[in-house]
């Protein structure tokens, strides 16, 4: 049985599967509610009980005048990611003994695909939705000429996206990133990691600086060389819980340790309440986070495991 | 309801005026015209302020003539109150951008956050090392990234060094011929540049075109009067 359950900002309802929930709510920022804007943030999942695999994907479209359809181009990203690694490891299904087998064409291979995909989908909505002189001119409204010719002969700049991606197998957990956006990962004992540390992006974490929303994206050229990619088997992460979170989150703390911190108190409400009061609380946290914080769209998509 | 995570809070972005109080300020009241128009611009300033849903403003000045410090440490906007400066001594821009340098070094700085916004006013010819105190300020992370933004106080004010400053071939130095196009142009960075730098859009990097994610609008434009010209 597969069951796909995207998330608009009108419903986010739980199911349950044999071993793991995947879940998660996606809100608008006050930053977009107040100028009219959608939420740019999408989510989007897969879970197959019979192949054994859940797949998570959240995407933030980029939101400024460049970027005039990223809501589209992120919603594109979640499902084409997650149908693409449903299709591709229900093909080649990962375990012990296929692993050393299909490892490196994980690491290169994949976000290839990724993007290809991407772009694919992304020029066929092109194609039958061609831009309007509207759209148009309020770019060349606020920018110069050249950026303007730079979108009609590279649509999918239009498009631009990030995308975070987790595939739970039976035996590993994988995670594919290209712009921002975080991974953390909480084991039982309530200790939490991210696979993709900030220095790795920086290469020197006190020397170079990261404005907000200056992001890698989806719609740059080549841009799979930009794609993190990390594979580990479960038997070493043991992982409890998983979070993607969109920068808006991460950028509603006053600092990394206060973001991490979500890891832990996240465990703590599914292990005390429950699922129900989870997702019954969960856009009302992060419209709250939103608003007292980055004032940024915030989702949050999880993996969870439930007791034995 | 308890939220989840650490202490959340909105970014910081600082906005920073840095201010030339050299001798030749005093001329045709070109210092009172400044004190006056920042005084003015606070109130628009605080309200535009207002809709910054993701930041915290903090304001703060540096004044140079015969050397350079702090006047108004960084204040949340809503507390800001100017302090009228007075002109007297050299023009020792190099060094108020040694201390600047200073003050957006990484820490007290985070790595990631809005960039800051410097202001220049000057109406005259650095008389110290300009360029070391420029190599400096380009050498931090965010003196890189900041938006700078200059404004000639009359003609004599040496446009070159002030484009130097500016550093973007998109921007030129905003010239300030008489108090009221000073004035107009004070509101301009107080209330546009501040809401462009606060609500920044997300966007690719590595995008060719543009040096920075901070769309700054074009300033409104002067028309010079005969009258009243510095």
């Amino acid at each position: 049985m597969i069951i796909t359950q995207p998330v608009s900002s009108r419903d986010s309802h739980s199911f349950n599967s044999r071993k793991w929930i995947v879940n998660g709510a996606s809100v608008r920022g006050i930053s977009h509610s107040r100028e009219h804007n959608l939420n740019q943030d999408s989510i989007y999942w897969i879970r197959s009980d019979d192949q054994n695999l859940g797949i998570l994907s959240v995407a933030d479209g980029h939101g400024s005048e460049t970027h005039f359809r990223s809501k589209i181009g992120s919603k594109i990203a979640t499902k084409i990611a997650t149908r693409t690694l449903h299709k591709f490891f229900t093909e080649y299904p990962l375990n012990t003994t296929t692993f050393p087998g299909i490892r490196d064409i994980i690491r290169y291979s994949i976000p290839r695909l990724l993007v290809k995909n991407w772009i694919d989908e992304v020029s066929e909505h092109f194609q039958r939705h061609p831009f309007t002189s509207i759209e148009l001119s309020k770019v060349s409204d606020k920018k110069n000429t050249s950026v303007l010719s730079n979108i009609i002969s590279n649509p999918q700049i239009a498009y631009g996206s990030t995308l975070v991606t987790a595939v739970l197998t039976e035996n590993y957990v994988l995670f594919f990133q290209i712009g921002d956006g975080n991974i953390l990962i909480v084991d039982n004992y309530r200790n939490t990691a991210s696979p993709f540390d900030k220095l790795d992006e920086t290469g020197d974490g006190n020397q170079i600086v990261i404005p907000l929303d200056y992001t890698s994206s989806l719609c740059m050229n080549s841009s799979w060389l930009d794609f993190k990619v990390r594979i580990y088997p479960i038997s070493d992460l043991k992982p409890k819980l998983i979070l993607l979170t969109t920068d808006g989150y991460y950028n509603s703390f006053e600092n990394e340790s206060g973001f991490y911190k979500i890891g832990a108190d996240y465990l703590d409400i599914l292990n005390n309440y429950g699922l129900d009061h989870m997702q019954n609380n969960l856009k009302l946290m992060l419209k709250a986070t939103s608003s007292k914080g980055s004032g940024d769209d915030i989702t949050l998509g999880y993996l969870f495991e439930k007791d034995r | 309801m308890t939220l989840p995570g650490g202490e959340i809070s909105k970014r910081e972005l600082h906005f920073i005026w840095i201010v030339d109080c050299s001798g030749s300020m005093r001329d045709d009241g070109k210092i009172q015209s400044l004190n006056y128009a920042i005084r003015e611009a606070i109130p628009h300033m605080q309200r535009e302020a207002e809709s910054n849903f993701q930041a915290n403003l903090l304001v703060s000045a540096l004044k140079f003539s015969t050397g350079a410090h702090w006047i108004i440490p960084p204040t949340d906007v809503n507390s800001f109150k100017w302090i009228d400066v007075e002109a007297k001594g050299h023009t020792d821009l190099g060094q108020a951008l040694v201390l600047l340098s200073e003050i957006l070094h990484i820490p007290p700085m985070t790595n990631r956050g809005l960039p800051p916004v410097l202001v220049l006013l000057s109406d005259g010819q650095p008389t110290d090392n300009f360029e070391d105190g420029l190599n400096k300020l380009l050498q931090e992370p965010w003196g890189k990234k900041a938006i700078r933004i200059s404004i000639a106080i009359g003609e004599d004010a040496n446009m070159k060094v002030l484009q130097q400053f500016i550093g973007s071939d998109e921007r030129s130095p905003l010239l300030a011929r008489n108090p009221e196009a000073l004035s107009n142009y004070i509101r301009w960075v107080s209330t546009v540049v501040q809401s462009a730098s606060a609500r920044p859009r997300s966007q690719q990097k590595n995008d060719e075109l543009h040096d920075s994610n901070v769309e700054i609008p074009k300033p409104p434009e002067m028309i010079s009067t005969a009258t009243d010209v510095w």
